[in-house]
């Protein structure tokens, strides 16, 4: 799993079937401590209900993502499995 | 998943039978920085993704990289790592801003 700062949204209508149902956010991915890494954006799929601003744990393995939509024909596998609280990190 | 810009296509004489109904794409990734600048840029590295969507040369899309790229054709296996799972339609994406942006990029 990682993390990223979840920093805009996504919208699309023509996808695979498998993706209706899912918020898809943008997401950098940070360190522990805030600090961006990698140069390119992660298309992640929600459904807690993460916006913009927070940080999420992201499971990066596709199985998260055939559990949750219940289709193991599903070609995504950046899923948010958790919002961090914001006190709550411990380092 | 990953931003891409579709730079072209792929058109293969021999192919394995299991996908030989497939079209290729050439993708090219899209930085945090073009997709800010919303200039329609990629600036990755490209790739080979496999398309059933039939997107445009220039527009943008999401492709998976990876096992999953295969997973469409569940539980058939096929040799593809690289998949075009949607057409993006709107883009809203507003990153806090960094040393090293340009100007102009709300970034």
């Amino acid at each position: 799993m990682i993390m990223a700062r979840i920093d805009g949204t996504v919208t699309a209508t023509v996808k695979h079937p498998s993706l209706h149902g899912f918020t898809m956010l943008i997401g950098m991915q940070v360190n522990a401590d805030g600090g961006e890494c990698g140069k390119e954006p992660w298309i992640i799929l929600d459904r807690l209900g993460a916006g913009r601003g927070d940080i999420v744990v992201v499971s990066s393995e596709g199985d998260a993502a055939r559990q949750l939509s219940g289709d193991t024909r599903i070609p995504a596998r950046m899923v948010v499995m958790g919002i961090v609280d914001p006190a709550g990190m411990k380092q | 998943m990953k931003f891409g810009i579709v730079t072209g296509r792929v058109t293969l004489s021999q192919v394995d039978p299991s996908i030989a109904d497939t079209r290729f794409l050439i993708v090219e990734p899209v930085t945090a920085d073009n997709l800010a600048a919303g200039n329609g840029k990629g600036g990755g590295r490209e790739l080979i993704a496999a398309d059933q969507l039939g997107p445009r040369m220039g527009q943008m899309v999401g492709f998976v990289e990876g096992r999953e790229g295969a997973s469409p054709w569940h539980p058939r296996r096929v040799p593809v790592d690289a998949y075009i799972s949607f057409i993006v339609e709107g883009v809203e994406f507003h990153p806090p801003a960094r040393k090293g942006r340009k100007d102009g990029q709300r970034v």
